[in-house]
């Protein structure tokens, strides 16, 4: 058979070579050595992601997993740096679209901070309430990538069919269905109506029911609760170690969540659990999560009386603590100018898959950041995650990859 | 000497009466009108005579028509249309539906084999590209060969008192062209894959022949048809629960169905041993599981659903008990495929581990329930 | 830890009969499914998801109401708006599909209301120049030709009770509709 070469004016980088791309060049060495077998798992695998893990096997279990991420960098921090303040909302909640409004909830706070803004009380609530319908949805989302990295194709449709109702609920709140941009400093964008909010308890009650379906037939299934059960444990020490965040810190028996701890917006008016479980492993990382759909639906819930308790209007506040009811026609005059004091503002936000860290610098001067620091939490884990993956058998890969619901371009970012 | 050849596929034909008997339209005072029978329409004509006489003589009638190729590819059609119709349905989607709307999509497989036909097959750098391309084909040696074994009723190629165990040694070889195309491919994923389609079959074979074996102790034979003319009352199903019980997990796992799809598990070690195939030859290779699960389903219902027992259908003669034979493994054929909609797959060492405890010890329950229901069958009293 | 209650979770570790009640479970749910399927699916060219109101679509420019003050082109976070200058002297926007990430920031951006949104975002063309829509395609809006049109139904999720219901309804004479 003829081979065909493409004349590519290009010649690879010799560091392609010299350095260790993709592995270095004594871990081929050092494998055939121990008996072991370097697999390649990605970035172009079902069950990877956009990412590369170079596993070292040893018959069937998993000596070292060595992550290659970055496939999916798209430089946010750098872009951050030559946009105005309000366009950076849409780029930062580019890493996880899924989980839009904590994205972008966490650096609005930063500019909030700085510009020492206190956000009207309809607003907190609406921000609290699509946060936690952006927490339901990316956990759904989760639990499907889950489902199916474990064969499990039910449980990788329905979660993202329900997943479809938050969509919807954002659709109706803020006109898009990812890709919010909801949440302004000093509030947000739009007020959101009494038949939405009627549509988004009645998806809440939705969503509940069908989880009990889903529960039977992937959650409790026994197959499930085998693979997952005493796989990739952390144990609470380890897992403080390694600097793991989020519900996977909760499920090593830490009681950490930034909501509680530090509350922002409307967290410390309402009552839910912190959900904590003591096993560390993939089972328990996933239950985690599982409970933490329960306690959003509650949260939705009781933000949803409180809004309709609530007059409508007065849902941004402009920087010289104007009261805006909406915020359309004098978007640029109040937000565009945004010029921030000197200085260095950093929040810590509970997005889903963690605490998720956000730093502006500004110098006092531009109306761009000087540096955007963003540490996502798929960042954080990644390290715990590798650890975690050591002494699991080959298999367990997946279910490991699933429990952490390690999302690669919410880490490369 | 082709005198003597007709007369020998003659002598030995399938009896269909609706395509070999005359078909009369008619009947009055002094006329009979009639369609006359189609097979003697070749009847004087020399070489056409011969081939229809061949094609209706009972061995080959069995491994070409039913239960044989024609059958199997049917099956397959069915089934594969079936199960991702029925998976989209539990999952709240519609499935194939796109290519022939008005029928439920159900010629998507076909429109899916046709894609195969015309994709490029890529033969990689590193394989060993004789027997890469030659392990597929060869596959339809040990999916064919038990047909010669496995009769439908009257229709038979080889009558043999041991054919259970000749259909189930000869199934056991699809196992080794898997390993074997597994090697071929020489790839880091299609070893794991070969890896563990080995590993599984070391799981379940041991436990499949047990069951198999305790059925045969209690008919006292191992001849399909006697074993099925034993179960005319009572089927095998409920003579011996634990034996079904085993040889249905068995056959999940020797087929790689749902909970037990390690072997090309396609999230971890992407279709394992046939990862490097494309084109027709991924297609081949892909039915390999369902002509198995075919064949598999097939002894499931001799063995213990009383195999070609049913009512007559005069119309259809010899075609009769095939066609329950048929309809009882499509039957079992579509539980198998349900499972995909509520399982996840088990890791290899569970499944070994299942193999070699829980289900062995069914398979031994199931071997002594057989030996006493033996042992009662031979005084008589059952 | 303020005032938040912890939950203490225990995984579930089932025995024998508990498991084979859990697979049973599983089973029963699945074959529920199977006979009575509570389905979501849309079948996209046929029936169409209904848009609720203020869906950020694809935009349709007043230009009678634009006074060119440039202000939706310094806020476009994707560089999406070019201002070109008309026959009149003045500059008016156009936006640049391949760019535009649908943020609405120019709408709300118009002091005066040029923006309108509308309830279509198929985006979809054959050339990648004819992504760039100048001004004077801006004001008719997108526009898709009758005989293009697959749609039959639209469908907007309803629920009822413990209900999912798809309603649907014929497609409007225009595919395309501005809002206000
Ligand atoms: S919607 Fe956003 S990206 Fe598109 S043109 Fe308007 S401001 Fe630019
Ligand atoms: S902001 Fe409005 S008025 Fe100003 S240039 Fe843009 S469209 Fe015209």
């Amino acid at each position: 058979m003829d081979e065909y070469s493409i004349p590519v004016p290009v010649k690879p980088p010799a560091e392609i070579e010299s350095l260790y791309l993709p592995v270095p060049p004594w871990l081929e060495e050092k494998s055939k050595e121990g008996d072991e077998l370097v697999l390649f798992v990605g970035p172009q695998h079902g069950g990877s992601g956009h990412m590369r893990l170079i596993v070292r096997v040893h018959g069937d279990v998993i000596r070292e997993v060595i992550p290659d991420p970055g496939f999916v960098h798209r430089g946010v921090e750098k872009l951050a740096e030559n946009k105005l303040y309000i366009q950076n909302i849409p780029l930062v909640e580019r890493p996880a679209i899924m989980d839009c409004i904590n994205m972008s909830l966490g650096y609005v706070r930063a500019i909030e901070k700085a510009l020492d803004i206190e956000v009207p009380e309809r607003a907190k609530y609406i921000r609290t309430m699509l946060a936690e319908v952006c927490r339901i949805g990316t956990h759904l989302y989760d639990a499907g990538i889950l489902s199916v990295f474990l064969g499990h194709t039910t449980g990788f449709m329905w979660p993202f069919a329900l997943r479809e109702l938050t969509c919807e609920i954002l659709m109706r709140v803020s006109g898009a269905r990812i890709t919010a941009s909801y949440v302004v400093p000093g509030g947000v964008r739009r007020d959101v109506d009494r038949g939405t909010l009627n549509f988004i308890s009645d998806a809440m009650t939705y969503i509940q029911q069908k989880s009990k379906d889903f529960e039977k037939v992937f959650i409790r299934n026994p197959v499930t609760i085998a693979r997952m059960k005493d796989v990739g444990v952390l144990s609470r020490k380890e897992a403080i170690k390694y600097g793991v965040v989020g519900p996977f810190l909760r499920a090593s028996g830490v009681e950490y969540d930034v909501r509680a701890v530090e509350p922002y917006d409307a967290y410390d008016e309402l009552t839910w659990d912190v959900i904590v479980a003591d096993d560390g492993d993939s089972y328990s990382r996933f239950l985690v999560r599982v409970n933490e759909i329960q306690q959003s639906i509650g949260i939705v819930r009781q933000c949803v009386k409180a809004l309709k308790d609530m007059p409508e209007g007065k849902i941004a506040v402009d920087t010289k603590g104007k009261m805006l009811d909406s915020v359309k026609g004098t978007f640029f005059r109040t937000f565009g100018r945004l010029t921030l004091p000197a200085g260095e503002f950093t929040t810590l936000t509970e997005a889903s898959r963690g605490t998720l860290l956000y730093t502006i610098v500004s110098d006092g001067k531009s109306n761009a950041p000087y540096r955007l620091r963003v540490v996502t939490p798929g960042w954080y884990y990644l390290k715990g995650f590798m650890e975690s993956l050591k002494g699991c058998r080959l298999a367990d890969l997946q279910a490991v990859y699933g429990s952490f619901g390690y999302f690669p371009p919410e880490a490369d970012r | 000497m082709l005198s003597y050849l007709l007369e020998m596929f003659r002598q030995n034909s399938v009896g269909i009466p609706l395509i070999t008997r005359k078909v009369v339209l008619y009947h009055t005072a002094n006329k009979i009108a009639y369609i006359p029978p189609l097979t003697s329409l070749f009847a004087k004509i020399p070489i056409l005579n011969l081939i229809v006489a061949l094609i209706f003589w009972k061995p080959f009638f069995a491994v070409l028509f039913a239960p044989g190729l024609v059958c199997i590819l049917i099956a397959i059609l069915f089934i594969i249309w079936f199960e991702r119709k029925v998976t989209a349905r539990v999952q709240w989607r519609y499935g194939p539906l796109e290519v022939s709307r008005n029928v439920g999509g159900i010629i998507q497989p076909m429109a899916d084999g046709m894609r195969y036909f015309f994709q490029e097959v890529i033969v990689h750098r590193e394989a060993h590209k004789p027997y890469f391309l030659q392990f597929p084909l060869i596959t339809f040696l040990p999916v064919l060969l038990p047909i010669l074994v496995i009769p439908a009723g009257t229709i038979y190629a080889i009558n043999t008192p041991y054919s259970i165990l000749v259909a189930i040694a000869l199934i056991s070889l699809i196992p080794m062209i898997i390993v074997a195309i597994g090697w071929a491919s020489n790839s880091k994923y299609a070893y794991v894959g070969s890896l563990r389609e080995a590993m599984m079959y070391f799981s379940y074979e041991i436990v499949l022949m047990i069951a198999a074996m305790s059925m045969v102790i209690i008919y006292g034979s191992a001849n399909a048809i006697e074993i099925v003319k034993e179960q005319s009352t009572i089927p095998g199903i409920l003579l011996n629960p634990f034996a079904a019980l085993a040889f249905f997990v068995a056959i999940a796992m020797a087929t790689s169905r749902f909970p037990f799809e390690i072997p090309e598990a396609d999230q971890e070690v992407v279709f394992g041993p046939f990862i490097e195939y494309t084109g027709i030859i991924f297609g081949v290779v892909m039915t390999l599981a369902y002509e198995k699960l075919y064949l598999l389903c097939m002894l499931f219902s001799i063995l213990f659903l009383g195999g070609w027992n049913g009512p007559f259908i005069p119309p259809l003669g010899d075609l009769s008990p095939a066609l329950w034979l048929f309809l009882k493994t499509i039957g079992l054929m579509m539980i198998f495929v349900f499972f995909r909609t509520f399982y996840a797959r088990y890791r290899l060492d569970q499944a070994l581990k299942i193999g070699w405890s829980k289900l062995m010890a069914l398979a031994m329950v199931a071997l002594i329930t057989g030996l006493g229901l033996g042992a009662v069958n031979v005084m008589g009293w059952l | 830890m303020v005032n938040k209650r912890i939950k203490r979770i225990k995984p579930p570790s089932p025995d024998f009969v508990e498991s084979v009640k859990y697979h049973l479970e599983a089973f029963g749910v699945a074959l529920k499914e199977a006979i009575k399927p509570s389905r979501m699916t849309i079948q996209y060219p046929r029936e169409l998801r209904k848009r609720p109101k203020g869906f950020r679509g694809m935009l349709v420019l007043d230009v009678n109401k634009c006074i060119s003050c440039f202000q939706c082109t310094f806020v476009c976070p994707a560089n999406a708006i070019h201002m070109k200058k008309a026959p009149n002297g003045k500059y008016y926007p156009c936006v640049d599909y391949a760019k535009c990430i649908f943020c609405h920031y120019c709408e709300e951006t118009c002091t005066k209301g040029a923006w309108k949104s509308t309830n279509f975002m198929d985006v979809a063309f054959s050339r990648v120049e004819e992504m760039l829509l100048t001004t004077e395609k801006l004001i008719n809006g997108p526009e898709v030709p009758e005989e293009e049109r697959e749609d039959e139904y639209m469908v907007e999720y309803e629920i009822r009770g413990s209900k999912l219901e798809l309603k649907k309804e014929y497609s409007p004479e225009k595919l395309v509709e501005v809002e206000d």
